[in-house]
C-alpha cells in the first residue's frame, strides 16, 4: 500500500504539471476557456499571441465547446479557466456561474444596447465585455439571383430552393426567433424585456403558438418528405455548400460569420444576402448574438487585464490579428468596421438598427436551454421532422410544439 | 481440465494441483494487506458512491415517479434495448466469422485474426467518425451514397440505425470472434465423431455436443459486447447528428444532457433504473457461464478442398473490416477544403498539411502527452492493486470454492455498471484533489475488476514450488504469467487511452483528454473532415502499435495466461 501510493503521487503530479508547465515561463499560464474550434480557434490564439508577446504572460487557450456550461458550473475549482468566452449570454446569469464572475471596473465603455444586456435587472455592475458580435437576420443567396420575399406571411420557398442545415440545433433556433420577432415582436420583450425581469408565461400566448404555425408553414411548403429528411442530416456548413457548391439549393438563412465559409466552399464574389423578411408591416426582425468575455474570479487581475485587452476598441489605422479577423470576414466586434463590402450594412445595424433582440435561446437556462437533443433545440428539431419529414400538419404540429415548450418552462418556474 | 487450456474467465476454479506446501503461509491479516488497495479502489470509487446514489434517489418522495412517468426518459431506455439487440447481433456475426475462419484453414483464420479484432482498439469517438464519414448524405462525400449514385439520408430517421449498428458491430465482432475462435478450435472432436459413428443426427449432435461447448464462449463474448454497449456514449455523440441524438442515445446519453433538469433525485433514481436493466442483461450471461466449460486440445485442422472455397469470402470480409480504416487514412490525407466538399475516391490534391496543423496544434500535442501519462499512470496503479489481490486470490485459498462465482458475479457487473450510477457522488468527492489524481484513480478503479480477473486465471495455473515458498514467490508468479500481466496493462492503457465517457460524465471537460479534443473538431464535422481524420489517425496509432507490440503475448495472456 505504502508503495503504491507513492507511485502514485510520484506519476500523477507529472500529469498535471505536463498541462500546466506546457507554456514557456515558471508563471502558470492564464487559462482561456473558448468555445470555436478549427479554423476559428486557430484564428483567436494568433490573437491572443499579441497578448503573450506583450505582456509576458503565458496564455493557454482551450476549446471546452458545448460543454462550457459544465465546465463553469462544475464542482472541480481547479478545472475553472480564468478567463471564459461565453457564447450563451444566459449562462452568465445562471445562479452558479454568476457568482464566479468577476464584474467589469473600469475598462472601456460599452455601447448601451449592449450593455444593458450584460448587466443583471437592478444592478449596476456589467458581468462581461463584448467581444465578438452576429447578425443573426440574414439570408444568404448566389449574388445576383434572388431577391428578399415581399413579406413573411406569405412566403413559401418552393421545395428544394431553401438549405436549412437542421442537423444544428442552433439553425433551426435561429430561425424560430426571427419568424416569433417578426411576428410578435411583444412576446420577446416580454420573455426578455430591456429593462426588468422576464416573465416566461409569455410562453403560453397564443402568439407563440401562431408564430411557430407560420414557422411550419413555411418549413412544410419549402421541404419534400425526402428533402426533409436529407435536411435533418445537414449541419450549418452542409447546407452553406447545397446553395455555393452543390447549388442544389438557392437560399440559405446564416447569420454573418457564414461569408469566409461561402468564400472558402465557394469562391469570393460569389454570395448576396438580404434580411429576414419582415411580417406585414411590422420593423423587419433583427436577432443579434455574440460571445461575451468574462474575467473569473479566481482569474486574479491579469484575467481582467486580458480582458481588456482582448475587447478593446481598436485606433482607427490600427492593424493586428483581430482587424485582420474582422476584414477577413465570421467576426464583428461592437467597435470595428469591416472592410468587406458584404458586411459593412450588417455590422452598422448591430450598433444601431430597429428592433435589435438578443437570440432568445442563448438566454435561456434550465430545461429549455438549448443543447443537442435537449431543451427549445430539441422540440424545434421534432417539429421540423414532424412537418418538414413527415409531411404533419403544421397547426397540430406547432400546438404539440408550443405544448412543449410550455411545460418545459413551466418546470423550470416551478 | 488441463490447466494448460483454461481460457480466460472460466468459472470453474483452478486449484494448485501441486503438493500441498509446508511453507509459511501468509497470514489473514498479511493476505488481507494484499487484497487493500484494489478492494479500496473498487469500493471507495464505485461501490460506496453507487450505494449513495441510490440513497439519493430515495430522498425525495417524488423522484421515481416522475422518471418513470418521464415519456422522454422511457424513450432513451428503450433505446437501450434496441442496443442490446445489437448486442446479440454481434455475438451472432462474431460465431459466423469464427465459424468460417475455422473452416477456410489456418492462413485465413490468422489473417481474420488480426484484421477483424484491430477495430477493438479504436476508439468509440473514431468509429463514429469514421461512419459518418462513409454515410453521409451528399453523393459528393459519403462512398454508401456515392454507390448509390444518389444523396440518401443515412444519418437521418430510421436509417441511422444501420449506421450504428454497422459501427458497433465493426468495432467489437472482432472481439467476439476471437472467444468464439477459440472455442470452435476446441470443439470435443471425438465426443463429435463417436456421435458421427454411431449415427446421430446432425441437428442432434449440435444440439448436445456443440451448443453445450459454446454455451460458456458465447456468455463471455455476450459480456463483453454488452458492456460495450451499456457504455454507449461516445459512439452516438460522435456519429450521429444533433438532430438525430435524441432519436437514438441510450440511457446514459439522456442522463448526461438531462440530469440537470431531472433533480438530483431523479438523476440518481434514472441511474439506478440503468444499472438495474443492464444487471438484468448481464444476468443473462448466467445462463451460459452456469454450466462447466471444458477445452480438449485444439482439433486438427479441417480439410483443406473445402478451406479454399471459402478464401474469397475471407478476402471479402477482411476487405469490409479494412475499409473504415483505409477511408480515414484517406481522408486524412487530402487538402482540407477539397475533403470538406467530395470523398477520398475523387483523388488528389494529397497533402500532410492536416498532421502538420495537428501536430502545430499545442491543446492537441499537450493532450497527446497528458493522455499517454494518464494512461500510463493508471496502468501502474491498476497492476500495483490488481497483482497482489490477483496472487492472494489465486495462491492463499481467502475464498472458499463456492465464492468464485460471486467474485466473478461482482467484478463482471462492476465492469457493465454505468459510470453514471457513481459519477455524481464521485465528483464531490473527489473534486478536492484536482482533476488529474481524480480521474486516473476513477480510471484505475474501473479497470481493477477486469485486472484481477484476468491475473487471477493465470495465476492458479503458475504452480508454486514444492519447498520454497518463500517471501519472493509472488514475483515468481509474476514471471511466469507474464503473457497475463501484458494483457492487464494492455487492457487498462486502451480503455483509458480511449475513453471519452468518463472525463465528461465527471463534468471534469478540461480538455487534456485526447477524445474529447477529437470530439471539439467535429462540431461542424463535413468541414473539418480532414483534420479531424488526421487527429483520429494519430489516436489510433498509439494503441494500434502498444497492441501490435504486444500482439503475441496479448494472445497467449488470453488463451492461456501463462509463458508456455
Amino acid at each position: 500500500m505504502p508503495l503504491s501510493r507513492r507511485a502514485l503521487l510520484a506519476t500523477v503530479p507529472g500529469v498535471v504539471s505536463g498541462v500546466a508547465l506546457a507554456g514557456c515561463a515558471a508563471q502558470p499560464p492564464l487559462r482561456v476557456a473558448v468555445v470555436w474550434s478549427g479554423a476559428e480557434l486557430g484564428r483567436f490564439r494568433r490573437v491572443v499571441d499579441a497578448f503573450v508577446e506583450r505582456f509576458r504572460r503565458p496564455v493557454s487557450v482551450y476549446s471546452a465547446g458545448d460543454n462550457i456550461s459544465a465546465l463553469l458550473r462544475g464542482p472541480a475549482q481547479d478545472v475553472i479557466p480564468d478567463v471564459a468566452v461565453i457564447p450563451r449570454l444566459g449562462l452568465l446569469f445562471d445562479p452558479l456561474v454568476r457568482p464566479r464572475v468577476r464584474p467589469r471596473e473600469g475598462g472601456h465603455p460599452q455601447p448601451g444596447f449592449w450593455r444593458r444586456l450584460v448587466t443583471p435587472y437592478g444592478s449596476g455592475e456589467e458581468l462581461g465585455t463584448w467581444f465578438k458580435l452576429a447578425h443573426k437576420s440574414l439570408v444568404w443567396h448566389r449574388a445576383g439571383e434572388q431577391a428578399r420575399p415581399a413579406d413573411l406571411a406569405t412566403w413559401r420557398p418552393a421545395p428544394g430552393t431553401l438549405a436549412i442545415g437542421a442537423a444544428d440545433g442552433w439553425v433551426l433556433s435561429d430561425w424560430f426567433e426571427n419568424v416569433l420577432l417578426a411576428y410578435a415582436p411583444e412576446v420577446y420583450d416580454g420573455l426578455f424585456p430591456p429593462a426588468g425581469r422576464g416573465n416566461a408565461d409569455w410562453w403560453g400566448v397564443p402568439q407563440v403558438t401562431e408564430a411557430l404555425t407560420l414557422l411550419a408553414d413555411i418549413w412544410r411548403a419549402a421541404f419534400t418528405p425526402e428533402q426533409g429528411r436529407r435536411a435533418l442530416t445537414l449541419q450549418f456548413h452542409d447546407s452553406i455548400l447545397d446553395v455555393f457548391t452543390y447549388r442544389t439549393a438557392d437560399l440559405v438563412a446564416a447569420p454573418d460569420f457564414a461569408l469566409p465559409v461561402i468564400e472558402l466552399h465557394g469562391g469570393v464574389n460569389v454570395a448576396g444576402h438580404f434580411r429576414f423578411p419582415a411580417h406585414q408591416g411590422k420593423a423587419p426582425p433583427l436577432v443579434v448574438g455574440g460571445d461575451v468575455a468574462v474575467a473569473m474570479r479566481g482569474g486574479g487581475p491579469d484575467a481582467v487585464t486580458f480582458v481588456d485587452w482582448l475587447t478593446r476598441p481598436r485606433e482607427p489605422g490600427e492593424r493586428d490579428e483581430l482587424t485582420a479577423w474582422v476584414d477577413d470576414g465570421g467576426f464583428l466586434t461592437p467597435f470595428s468596421v469591416p472592410s468587406h463590402p458584404l458586411l459593412r450594412g450588417p455590422a452598422e445595424e448591430l450598433n444601431q438598427g430597429a428592433n435589435r433582440h438578443y437570440d432568445l435561446s442563448d438566454r435561456l437556462i434550465g430545461p429549455l436551454e438549448g443543447g443537442d437533443g435537449r431543451g427549445l433545440w430539441r422540440v424545434l428539431t421534432e417539429l421540423f421532422t414532424e412537418v418538414a419529414a413527415e409531411a404533419a400538419a403544421p397547426a397540430r404540429a406547432a400546438a404539440a410544439a408550443r405544448d412543449k415548450i410550455v411545460a418545459a418552462a413551466g418546470e423550470g418556474v416551478g | 481440465m488441463s490447466g494448460r487450456n483454461a481460457f480466460l474467465f472460466e468459472v470453474a476454479p483452478h486449484h494448485d494441483a501441486g503438493v500441498p506446501a509446508v511453507g509459511h503461509r501468509l497470514s489473514r491479516r498479511h493476505a488481507f494487506l494484499y487484497l487493500l488497495l484494489a478492494v479500496l479502489l473498487s469500493a471507495g470509487v464505485i461501490l460506496a458512491p453507487l450505494l449513495v446514489t441510490v440513497g439519493i434517489s430515495f430522498s425525495e418522495p417524488g423522484a421515481w415517479s416522475g422518471v418513470l412517468s418521464d415519456a422522454a426518459a422511457w424513450q432513451a431506455l428503450g433505446n437501450t434495448l434496441l442496443w442490446w439487440v445489437l448486442v446479440l447481433v454481434v455475438c451472432a456475426v462474431g460465431l459466423g466469422l469464427a465459424w468460417l475462419a475455422r473452416n477456410a484453414g489456418p492462413l485465413p483464420g490468422r489473417v481474420l485474426r488480426v484484421v477483424l479484432v484491430l477495430p477493438a482498439v479504436v476508439s468509440p469517438l473514431t468509429t463514429g467518425a469514421i461512419f459518418r464519414l462513409l454515410f453521409d448524405t451528399s453523393h459528393h462525400r459519403g462512398l454508401a451514397a456515392a454507390l448509390l449514385g444518389s444523396d440518401t439520408p443515412f444519418l437521418g430517421p430510421g436509417w441511422i440505425w444501420l449506421v450504428l449498428g454497422l459501427a458497433f458491430v465493426w468495432q467489437w465482432a472482432g472481439i467476439a470472434f476471437l472467444v468464439f475462435h477459440e472455442a470452435l478450435a476446441r470443439l470435443p472432436a471425438g465426443l463429435l465423431r463417436m456421435a458421427r459413428a454411431f449415427g446421430v443426427t446432425r441437428r442432434r449432435r449440435i444440439w448436445s455436443v456443440v451448443l453445450p461447448a459454446l454455451a460458456g464462449p458465447a456468455a463471455l463474448a455476450y459480456v463483453f459486447a454488452l458492456v460495450a454497449a451499456a457504455r454507449v456514449f461516445d459512439l452516438v455523440l460522435m456519429g450521429a447528428p444533433g438532430s438525430m441524438q435524441a432519436l437514438v442515445e441510450g440511457g446514459g446519453l439522456f442522463w448526461w444532457r438531462h440530469n440537470d433538469d431531472l433533480g438530483d433525485a431523479g438523476a440518481a433514481a434514472l441511474a439506478v433504473l440503468m444499472s438495474l436493466v443492464v444487471a438484468g442483461a448481464a444476468s443473462l450471461a448466467l445462463l451460459g457461464l452456469r454450466g462447466r466449460v471444458s477445452w480438449s486440445e485444439p482439433a486438427s485442422a479441417p480439410p483443406a478442398a473445402r478451406g479454399r472455397r471459402l478464401w474469397p469470402l475471407c478476402a471479402v470480409v477482411s476487405a469490409l473490416w479494412l475499409l473504415p480504416f483505409v477511408a480515414l487514412l484517406l481522408t486524412s490525407l487530402r487538402e482540407p477544403a477539397a475533403a470538406a466538399r467530395s470523398g477520398w475516391w475523387s483523388g488528389g490534391p494529397w497533402t500532410l498539411s492536416s498532421y502538420a496543423d495537428a501536430f502545430a496544434d499545442d491543446g492537441f500535442t499537450a493532450a497527446l502527452g497528458t493522455t499517454f501519462l494518464r494512461a500510463f499512470a493508471v496502468v501502474c496503479v491498476v497492476l500495483l492493486a490488481a497483482v497482489p489481490a490477483a496472487y492472494v486470490l489465486a495462491h492463499e485459498h481467502l475464498l472458499p470454492r463456492r465464492a468464485w462465482r460471486p467474485v466473478l458475479l461482482v467484478s463482471v457487473a462492476l465492469a457493465a455498471l454505468p459510470p453514471q450510477a457513481f459519477a455524481v457522488p464521485l465528483q464531490r468527492w473527489l473534486s478536492p484533489i484536482g482533476t488529474a489524481p481524480a480521474l486516473a484513480i476513477v480510471h484505475a478503479a474501473l479497470v481493477i475488476p477486469l485486472a484481477v480477473l484476468v491475473l487471477h486465471n493465470a495465476f492458479v495455473q503458475v504452480p508454486a514450488p514444492m519447498l520454497a515458498r518463500d517471501r519472493w514467490e509472488l514475483f515468481h508468479v509474476v514471471r511466469e504469467a507474464r503473457p497475463a500481466v501484458v494483457l492487464a496493462g494492455v487492457l487498462a492503457f486502451v480503455l483509458v487511452w480511449n475513453d471519452a465517457v468518463v472525463g465528461l460524465l465527471l463534468n471534469w471537460p478540461s480538455g487534456d483528454h485526447l477524445p474529447l479534443i477529437l470530439l471539439e473538431q467535429a462540431r461542424h464535422f463535413m468541414s473539418a473532415a480532414s483534420p479531424l481524420a488526421a487527429q483520429a489517425v494519430i489516436a489510433t496509432a498509439v494503441p494500434v502499435l502498444v497492441v501490435a507490440v504486444t500482439a503475441r503475448r496479448l494472445y497467449r495472456g488470453l488463451t492461456r495466461g501463462v509463458r508456455r
